[in-house]
């Protein structure tokens, strides 16, 4: 099982969406890597991610922006984000207008697009814990944002 | 380590004193690590003399929490300052002068026919009959025979007994009151010439210098009141030709400063007592800097005679109404425009912003800085003292011929509070660009500053941490 598809396994936006953004063709019977969409959809997925932490901890690091429900609000907007892209990606494959068209053999609907929508907006919101949790130390302003940091210089 | 011991003679001397601590709280510059201050008013209820005495009990209080080793780079309340050793207040007490009048003091009812017809020449009838609970009243010729009792008080004993050599003296008098323009040349000739106490030896070969005040101040025409401002310039004329004989004339001082005003605050006519609380002046102000200036001064640079020195602002308009920082001398500005602009951001970040703030800000938190530190008794000296040198600065402002360094009210933007001195733009860090205001200095407060002293205690943490952001934020902002 390659890398990126690991993160997708979980069975809650429809198998045959999931075959569908793996590269499934039905001609073929088998995957067609070029078709393969995971690893685009992750790394987009990570590093903005990625990019969201490094604005709120080290770029805009503001004094007044350090409470748990701004790191909360900071959160929201990565997985907002992420969900309407990962939504709007797998509606414009459903539409047959992207590079990607669904194949007529797979029943892929607009529940599948929505609920493949939060699953990626979740797992953006899982990494930015996770570079939250490593990598807030070095934040002057906001290294005790969501929670008081073990790493103390003073 | 060598100590200045600091007398302070009258009202002016006290003022001044409020003056000398509000600077060395704000971490201005002293060459000696321990000031002495002595007061020496036979005014008990002295307003001006009980709010300086408050101010040195507080910094005081403040001051024994913290450490000033090498490890730390604090600044504020760093010079010691503390009363003679084995005495429990700043005031010289002087004895026989409650509820009693100058006639009785002397003892006129004993004193032979020749001797009460001396007195009566040379003491007017107002003289003899004025009782001394709120001083002399202006009145040197009371002052000179009142005063002499000082060389024999538990204070003056306490003191000679503590001089050490190395040590100096500095004295601050107005020339035009009663106390101070008396008290000056005695206290003077008994440091010079006695040889009954413990260390006269060290105390008669010690570094003197004295701050003489000129007129800066009239009092409202009271006829009832003892006290006539017509008469300051005169009283004036009079004690200058007798310091150009027997002080400056003989080199009884190593470094005599003079400063004055030729434009004069009025004041309320008050004798003395809870009612003579004059606001402050910034004559008292550059008075307390003399005092910095001699401590400065090592002692190959004193000569056989005196060195007189005099105060001048930097500005061509001497009807100026409101100075500021950039109409004082380079070398005022050096000394003590970083430390006041330092003390007052931390006055208004305690003021403003810290209550809101501390629970959720890096600086706090890491430092363990919570609600019980801020309801501590040492957080609550400290703020009264940061009231109180509000309350100074204000007073400054509010006199005439004001001394208006700062725009103390001002709430945004934060650093536009320094007058005619224009804040820079911060752009790197990007963050610090961003923020504004308290924010700007919560942003400095959270800094990791290295070589930090983490074994210190929470009050020498939380002082570090004002220090070294306020430090920064005016190299910064000012850059200076």
């Amino acid at each position: 099982m390659e890398f990126f598809s690991l993160f997708y396994q979980l069975n809650v936006y429809g198998q045959d969406l999931f075959y569908h953004l793996k590269g499934w063709d039905n001609g073929m019977q088998d995957f067609v890597a070029a078709n393969n969409q995971f690893p685009t959809i992750w790394l987009v997925t990570f590093f903005s991610a990625l990019l969201v932490f490094v604005v709120y901890y080290y770029i805009l690091n503001h004094p007044r922006f350090n409470k748990v429900w701004h790191w909360l609000i900071t959160m929201a907007v990565l997985a907002i984000g992420i969900f309407i892209w990962s939504r709007g990606l797998v509606m414009s494959d459903i539409a047959g207008v992207s590079l990607h068209p669904v194949d007529p053999a797979l029943n892929v609907s607009a529940d599948n697009a929505l609920m493949f929508g939060v699953y990626n907006a979740v797992l953006s919101a899982i990494f930015f814990l996770f570079f939250s949790i490593v990598g807030r130390f070095g934040s002057k302003n906001c290294k005790n944002s969501p929670w008081k940091s073990l790493i103390n210089r003073k | 380590m060598a100590k200045l011991y600091v007398f302070g003679i009258g009202g002016t001397g006290s003022r001044t004193l409020r003056a000398l601590t509000m600077m060395l709280a704000s971490g201005v510059e002293c060459k000696f690590d321990t000031v002495v201050p002595v007061i020496i008013d036979p005014d008990a209820s002295a307003a001006d003399m009980s709010r300086t005495v408050d101010a040195m009990t507080r910094y005081m209080e403040v001051r024994k929490s913290l450490d000033f080793n090498s490890a730390n780079e604090n600044r504020f309340f760093k010079t010691e300052i503390c009363p003679i050793q084995d005495m429990s207040t700043f005031k010289l007490t002087l004895e026989n002068t409650e509820n009693v009048t100058f006639r009785d003091y002397m003892k006129t009812n004993q004193m032979d026919a020749p001797s009460k017809a001396l007195i009566n020449m040379l003491f007017s009838q107002a003289n003899l009959d004025s009782d001394m609970v709120v001083g002399f009243k202006g009145n040197p010729n009371i002052g000179s025979v009142v005063l002499n009792q000082f060389s024999t008080s538990d204070a003056y004993k306490a003191f000679s007994n503590n001089f050490e050599e190395g040590d100096r003296v500095f004295i601050i008098s107005s020339i035009f009151g009663g106390t101070g323009a008396s008290g000056f040349p005695l206290l003077l000739k008994t440091l010079r010439n006695d040889q009954t106490s413990q260390h006269w030896n060290y105390i008669k070969n010690a570094k003197i210098g004295a701050v003489t005040v000129l007129p800066y101040f009239s009092v409202e025409q009271d006829d009832d009141s003892g006290v006539d401002s017509s008469t300051f310039y005169s009283k004036t004329k009079s004690a200058l030709a007798y310091y150009d004989r027997n002080i400056t004339g003989n080199n009884s001082v190593n470094a005599l400063y003079y400063i004055g005003d030729s434009m004069p605050a009025t004041y309320k006519n008050h004798d003395g007592g809870s009612e003579q609380r004059n606001n402050a002046h910034m004559v008292e102000l550059f008075a307390a800097l003399s005092i910095l200036k001699f401590a400065a001064t090592p002692d190959n640079e004193f000569g056989e005679r005196t060195q007189t020195y005099e105060y001048g602002i930097d500005t061509n308009d001497e009807d100026i109404k409101q100075v500021i920082f950039k109409d004082l001398g380079s070398e005022t500005r050096r000394l003590i425009q970083k430390p006041l602009t330092m003390f007052l951001l931390m006055n208004k970040y305690m003021k403003s912003s810290l209550s809101s703030q501390y629970k959720f800000q890096p600086w706090a938190k890491d430092c363990g800085l919570d609600e019980n530190f801020f309801t501590s008794q040492y957080y609550a000296d400290l703020v009264k003292f940061q009231d109180a040198f509000r309350v100074w600065l204000q007073e400054l402002d509010d006199n005439k011929r004001s001394f208006k360094p700062f725009d103390e009210d001002r709430i945004i933007p934060l650093f536009d509070l320094v007058n005619g001195q224009k804040a820079h733009k911060i752009f790197w860090p990007l963050h610090d660009l961003f923020a504004k205001n308290y924010a700007l200095m919560d942003s400095f407060l959270n800094t990791n500053w290295p070589k930090w002293n983490k074994t210190a205690t929470k009050e020498q943490k939380f002082m570090e941490l004002f220090y070294r952001a306020t430090d920064k934020l005016t190299l910064k902002k000012y850059n200076f």
